[in-house]
């Protein structure tokens, strides 16, 4: 297992180097950089001035020697430092942080809590109202943007009981309650088409499993039903659905990006788009460097804990 | 105390929530008599008064909708930059809500013979730091403003400054390289013109840490997220700061400000007309209207040889196509005015609507005509570049495409985000743009882009466009000191570029902005910034 582990992280050195390829690459696709931020375009200021602070900002530089800079002060544990405030981006980050992983805890929270009931209810009542409703249900909610749900929540709460969640982030240590209150809006238009993925997928393989010879031997034996169902069929129906709640973490700390910017959280993913429209690249490339490594270490502690569910698997 | 304190007295405490039904009863049948002698007293004037024993009170949310990137007191140009520091800083001069130039931090000014000015500054007058400022300070500010320390970058309307010169402590000259009409306007706009302490880069973080003179003094700074400011008691100025507490606060969703407007999370900001429409029923908020300058135009490259556009005749053809009252009625339904180059607001300088509306009349059989003495009545196919949010560019653009049809011009809309779009107007690398110009200090800076061999002339010009008739009273109003005598040569100007469809203006938006009833006092300013928060006031205090 240990061996597994150690190879998966090594793994990840080339997937960074690729992405930070990427990234970096894809960055200066873009026209304009943030001098035309700083500078504007409506001739304020002259061409000559802007390239003056391009030379000084080292983005006249060529492309191999930006990247090579940048790797460089990387490896030292120097992440630069925004090219707009010039504050450092490890510290942007570090405030960034806590929001993004809390918010993504509870989308992930709220889906399963809601999904796996809900699934396995509605694979043991198959072909009842309950599972037309709730497959309906997750057909809709699959169906629907979260930007979408996010938005139409924060404009219905504001309209029928005049409230919207504080604008400005309450740290959980500072005010619990506070925090959650913060939070639940934006946690559950994170976790609507979520908890739709997973709650079809539980149904899916609860049906599959409850048809399985072990499941029929059980209830044969004279085991009372619920014990068949929790002890013999859920842990079994769980494998692929934990697969697919994993993957969808770490599509989730990208995707909360939206719901950030719908409800005005300075977390990881609006300041990663700030960060792109202002062209401010040290940023953009740190914060999408992050998210890669938190998708890479998803997927692998998802992997172990496959492992640990169904001991056949055998990781090598 | 005589009767008009009185009133005086009553307002602001109305205004801050601090007076009682019974002090209301009383105090109103004073009003109504005051009123009655003329002696009715304004908003704006309540926000003027001195009111030496009232203590700033209450705190107001703004949202911004983009976050400011830094709070560089120069060399940063962008609206964002400007609305996250304004409040931070005085300069010398000021405009006045019709942009007449008033007493800043200089008391008055005078210009000398060689054509720079002496500025006589206000005595007494604090830093945010406790330092008094001098003369100094005015230097060093001066100099700052006219080379940039980076990332702030040289502004080309402070090229013509040489430098200042210290009188006494309480006295400046400014030099400038040639007589400058200029100068006052560029001061009174205050954009790049903030006055700091001596020394201020070596003694703070100028990118996240603000000390001025102005009405709030900074207390923290959130990248992309917030800019809190609190009161600055020994301001200079008279009766502002009323709110104790600023706070602006990013919201770059507008659904996202019109929730947090409704539930109270914030007290206001800028809403687009379609949006204000939907607010408009709430008796719990006010919406604001004004103009801004922010006159939209269809914009030509004709640098690049041999596009059709270069021949005047073409441009004018589709000048009599363009029907702006469509524009006007379907993309801002109707809360929208025709403008010239100078936008409508912009004190005398702006062409009168009746002129507007004939040197922008429609003619299609004309247009027909031109086109044919052109030779080129097969049309041609050409890019229309616009920005793509706000959304009303790319409206103005599809109505533009569309009316050049008749003219078997073929103009393929494309939206572009803002930064392409940007870098691409910078290079000059479009055919037409559909895009908007922001505020000048002084007129000139409307029409500069069609003086030849300018900056931005070259690359968007080139030899494709050159009247010599406006150059020569471009550079003839540049030399007029007396700003009377330059209304009509600007107003000439207007009408050649006009005539000339060098570009095409279409038409001046009102902007919204909508408030919390708690929050008076508020106003759509002209100059784009949110400078109506200096003397606004909240009537409850909680």
């Amino acid at each position: 297992m240990s061996k597994y582990i150690l190879q998966r992280l090594a793994l990840l050195v080339p997937t960074l180097l690729g992405m930070s390829l990427l990234i970096f690459a894809m960055l200066r696709l873009l026209p304009g950089d943030v001098v035309d931020i700083i500078a504007g375009t409506d001739g304020t200021v002259s061409s000559a001035a802007k390239e003056k602070l391009r030379d000084s900002m080292g983005l006249s530089d060529p492309i191999p020697v930006q990247y090579a800079r940048w790797i460089g002060n990387l490896l030292t544990g120097d992440a630069g430092k925004s090219l707009r405030s010039g504050e450092p981006i490890g510290e942007i980050l570090m405030r960034a942080l806590p929001i993004t992983i809390e918010l993504a805890i509870l989308g992930l929270f709220i889906s399963t809590i809601v999904a796996i009931p809900l699934g396995v209810i509605s694979a043991v009542k198959r072909d009842t109202a309950f599972d037309f409703a709730a497959r309906i249900g997750g057909l809709v909610g699959l169906s629907l943007p979260n930007f979408w749900v996010a938005t139409l929540m924060l404009l219905f709460t504001s309209k029928a009981f005049g409230w919207t969640p504080s604008i400005r982030f309450i740290p959980f240590t500072q005010d619990p309650i506070g925090n959650l209150q913060q939070m639940i809006l934006p946690s559950i238009a994170l976790a609507v088409p979520l908890m739709a993925i997973t709650m079809r997928m539980t149904r899916t393989t609860m049906l599959e499993v409850l048809g399985q010879d072990y499941v029929r031997t059980a209830n044969a034996k004279g085991l009372a039903p619920r014990p068949v169902l929790y002890r013999h069929a859920l842990k079994n129906a769980l494998i692929p659905v934990i697969t697919v709640i994993g993957f969808q973490l770490g599509g989730l700390m990208g995707s909360a990006a939206v719901v950030e910017v719908v409800f005005g959280l300075n977390g990881v993913g609006n300041t990663l788009l700030q960060g792109i429209f202002n062209r401010d690249y040290p940023l953009v490339q740190a914060a999408t460097l992050y998210l890669a490594v938190a998708f890479v270490l998803i997927n692998l502690i998802v992997d172990v804990l496959y492992a640990w569910l169904d001991p056949r698997i055998k990781l090598a | 105390m005589d009767e008009r304190d009185n009133d005086l007295r009553f307002l602001i405490d109305l205004a801050r929530g601090r007076f009682s039904r019974r002090d209301a009863l009383k105090a109103s049948g004073a009003l109504a008599a005051g009123a009655a002698l003329g002696g009715g007293v304004s908003i704006r004037q309540l926000a003027n008064v001195s009111a030496q024993d009232a203590e700033p009170v209450g705190e107001v949310v703004w949202a911004l909708d983009a976050p400011p990137p830094n709070l560089i007191p120069y060399g940063a140009v962008s609206q964002a930059a400007w609305n996250g520091r304004e409040f931070f800083y005085d300069s010398l001069v000021m405009w006045d809500q019709d942009l007449n130039p008033i007493p800043g931090l200089a008391e008055s000014w005078e210009p000398d013979e060689s054509g720079s000015y002496i500025f006589h500054l206000r005595k007494g007058v604090k830093f945010h730091n406790g330092n008094e400022m001098t003369a100094a300070d005015v230097k060093y500010s001066m100099d700052m403003a006219i080379a940039p320390p980076e990332p702030g970058v040289a502004i080309a309307v402070l090229a013509n400054i040489t430098g200042t010169d210290i009188v006494d402590d309480y006295t400046v000259k400014i030099n400038t390289a040639t007589v400058d009409p200029t100068l006052v306007g560029n001061l009174a706009w205050g954009r790049y013109t903030a006055i700091v302490p001596e020394n201020f880069y070596d003694t703070s973080n100028a990118l996240s840490e603000a000390v001025g003179t102005g009405p709030m003094k900074l207390v923290e700074y959130v990248q992309d997220d917030v800019v809190v400011m609190e009161a600055f008691p020994d301001f200079w100025g008279d009766g502002i700061p009323c709110i104790n507490k600023l706070t602006l606060k990013t919201l770059t969703e507008e659904q996202t400000r019109v929730a947090a407007l409704r539930s109270g999370e914030i007290d206001g900001g800028t809403f687009t007309a379609d949006t204000v429409m939907t607010l408009e029923g709430d008796d719990s908020l006010t919406i604001l209207e004004g103009l801004v300058s922010i006159p939209n135009v269809i914009q030509f490259q004709t640098a690049d040889a041999d596009v059709p556009w270069r021949d005047a005749r073409v441009r004018q053809a589709i000048n009599k196509v363009i029907d702006r009252e469509l524009i006007r009625q379907n993309v801002f339904g109707g809360k929208a005015e025709l403008t010239g180059a100078i936008p409508p607001g912009y004190g005398d300088y702006p062409l009168t609507p009746e002129k507007l509306a004939e040197l922008y009349a429609n003619d299609v059989d004309a247009a027909k005509q031109l086109m044919i003495d052109a030779g080129f009545e097969d049309g041609f196919e050409v890019e229309l570049q616009a920005i793509a949010a706000p959304r009303s560019y790319t409206q103005n653009a599809e109505i533009v495409s569309e009316a050049v049809k008749q003219l078997n011009i073929d103009a393929k809309v494309v939206p572009l985000e803002i930064g392409t779009f940007g870098d691409n107007n910078g290079s000059g690398a479009f055919q037409w743009q559909a895009t908007g110009r922001g505020m000048r200090g002084d007129p000139s800076g409307y029409v500069i882009d069609f003086r030849q061999g300018t900056n931005q002339n070259v690359t968007w010009f080139g030899d494709g466009y050159n009247n010599e008739e406006f150059n020569t009273l471009y550079d003839e109003a540049l030399a007029e000191l007396d700003q009377a005598a330059r209304v009509p040569m600007y107003q000439r100007m207007q009408e050649i570029i006009a005539e000339d469809a060098a570009n095409l203006y279409l038409v001046q938006p009102y902007k919204f902005q909508a408030v919390n009833n708690r929050l008076t006092g508020m106003y759509v300013s002209f100059t784009d910034t949110n400078q109506g928060l200096r003397m606004a006031c909240v009537t409850d205090t909680e």
